[in-house]
């Protein structure tokens, strides 16, 4: 018998634990190239109430067994990405999550709200990495009090799930997940990229034009799976893991530490197909292992 | 649309100047591509470098299912791949971007290149040559060691002229002379230009005083090569304000008038 993939997420059923990370994959543009609608989820790029132009080029610097991007969520707005996006999304048969950012509280909320009026959204993803404007420009996720803000006021605007995407930038990402769910968060999505730099020492200058950037690819897995197994120890909601996952063992590592589905993100860039290999490696791997469920990974981790 | 491709390794020849030429088997990348668009190849299997490399097309063979890519060792990438023996197969996504549009009908075109950037001006220049179009290129270099493409530019037939910094020829006043004999040409329909920014200002300054449409190949380091990362942007000018494009989807070749030149 085939083993069953299948995992459940705050009422959403995914065919299987694979989607991408927010930013990583065209969404729309890639049904271009390969079928959708094999992945458990889709998770669309963030997008503000407002157009943002994104920062200017260079936006990416390449690290060891990583990179670092500072694209500035480029993204055209909340509603021409109902106008335009929406309608091509919801025609794919994977749960849609919509990854809202923003600059203040005020702005999740407004765009929360013209969401919740759409059809064919399945649950959103809160991206607390974005610079709090109204606050001297941390990331709201830097601060327990102000991720509680953000969740609680999009909580308001809506009966779909929420998770909120963690950045890992903090002292204490148990605390931060822990404010997270007390202001509503169904569900959490670990880790955003860590932030860093590059340099060019012969021009004696930042490799980002930003100069600081988000880490990922397999550089941060370690980083990821510790986030994900200190949390899982300290909430009962469902955790997306996230960060430098590639292959199928990378997928049962953070099942096992606690996550219950994960997403692709860096290993998309470099590899736009790698998605539907990890899902068949996936399951291989589970007949291989006699396992019956995906399930029977999650949170499963021998510590003792 | 399968993008996924093997390019198996058939020569991969030192050309002097930290130059190599790699000659690949691709027959279903070979048929597809139109000069100008790029492939993106993984130059190692492992996570260093992690990230593809992005190349244009040198020339297309699509008889031989071959393309062959110019390049040059700049990084880790480059170098790993310059040490790759033939029989290696590469993983490739391709062909990617829009490429050169070049009218079917142009009496005669312009090329201005300059270094390693006039690579695709000979896939570019084969297939103008090849419907019957004239070609004028104008290549620059600092030595003329570093001049890519004006033997093969010229063994198919086009009419070119090379400067160099080293000569002392490469400056923008002797170039723009040259160029705007190329431009008044009777029957210049197009010019493209790549791999120097200040070229391409004179050929936008040039072409635009004859209402000749221009065109410029950009580079940008890339992330995913797909249009989805959003990470290789450009900046450009619309109706609307300046905004950003991507190199990889929008390009690499955009109208000339479009990009803002910084």
């Amino acid at each position: 018998m085939k083993p069953d993939l299948s995992v459940e997420l705050c009422g959403l059923r995914l065919q299987n634990p694979i989607m991408p990370s927010s930013g990583s994959f065209g969404l729309p543009g890639y049904e271009e190239y390969m079928d959708l609608n094999v992945l458990g989820a889709l998770v669309a790029k963030s997008i503000t109430l407002h157009p943002r132009p994104g920062n200017p080029p260079p936006r990416i610097a390449e690290t060891p067994a990583g990179m670092l991007n500072a694209v500035g969520i480029q993204n055209r707005g909340v509603k021409w990405f109902i106008e335009n996006d929406l309608p091509k999304l919801r025609h794919f048969s994977p749960p849609l999550i919509v990854s809202i950012a923003g600059t203040k509280v005020e702005d999740f909320a407004q765009a929360a709200e013209l969401l919740e009026k759409e059809e064919g959204i399945a649950a959103y993803e809160i991206n607390v990495s974005c610079p709090n404007m109204e606050a001297g420009g941390r990331a709201f996720g830097m601060s327990a009090a102000a991720t509680q803000a953000v969740v609680a006021s999009v909580k308001k605007h809506t009966r779909r799930p929420l998770f909120t995407k963690l950045t890992p930038n903090v002292t204490d990402i148990v605390e931060i997940a822990q404010a997270a769910v007390e202001a509503g968060s169904d569900g959490l999505t670990l880790i955003n990229t860590l932030l860093g730099m590059a340099v060019d020492v012969r021009r004696r200058r930042p490799l980002l034009a930003n100069i600081l950037g988000g880490l990922s690819g397999p550089a941060i897995k370690p980083v990821a799976l510790r986030c994900v197994y200190q949390v899982a120890q300290a909430v009962k909601v469902p955790i997306i893991g996230v960060g430098g996952i590639a292959s199928a063992a990378d997928v049962l590592e953070f099942l096992l530490a606690g996550a219950s589905a994960v997403q692709v993100g860096t290993a998309n860039i470099v590899d736009p197909y790698i998605m539907p290999k990890i899902i068949a490696d996936l399951e291989k791997c589970l007949a291989e292992n006699g396992a019956a469920s995906v399930r029977e990974y999650i949170g499963a981790l021998r510590a003792d | 649309m399968n993008v996924n491709h093997t390019l198996k390794v058939l020569a991969n020849e030192p050309q002097g100047a930290g130059r190599y030429l790699l000659v690949a088997e691709a027959p279903g990348l070979a048929h597809a591509a139109r000069p100008g668009q790029f492939v993106h190849v993984r130059c190692t299997a492992g996570t260093v470098p992690l990230l593809r490399r992005p190349f244009s097309f040198y020339r297309l063979r699509p008889a031989a299912g071959a393309v062959e890519i110019y390049y040059q060792v700049v990084g880790s990438g480059t170098e790993l791949l310059s040490r790759v023996p033939p029989g290696t197969t590469l993983s490739a996504l391709g062909p990617l971007g829009r490429g050169f549009p070049l009218a079917p009908r142009a009496r005669h075109i312009v090329l201005v290149g300059r270094g390693l950037g006039s690579a695709p001006l000979v896939a570019l220049g084969e297939a103008a040559l090849a419907q019957g179009t004239a070609v004028t290129a104008i290549l620059s270099a600092r030595t003329p060691s570093a001049l890519v493409g004006s033997r093969p530019l010229a063994a198919l037939g086009a009419a070119v002229t090379t400067v160099t910094d080293a000569a002392g020829t490469s400056d923008p006043a002797q170039v723009d002379e040259l160029l705007s004999a190329a431009l008044e040409r009777p029957g210049t329909a197009q010019a493209f230009v790549c791999g120097s920014r200040r070229l391409a200002r004179l050929v936008e300054r040039s072409a635009a005083a004859r209402g000749i449409p221009a065109f410029v190949s950009l580079e940008e380091r890339m992330g995913c090569g797909l249009g989805g990362c959003l990470v290789c942007a450009c900046r450009v000018r619309t109706p609307a304000g300046e905004t950003y494009k991507r190199v990889c989807k929008d390009g690499p070749v955009f109208p000339l008038e479009e990009v803002v030149l910084e």
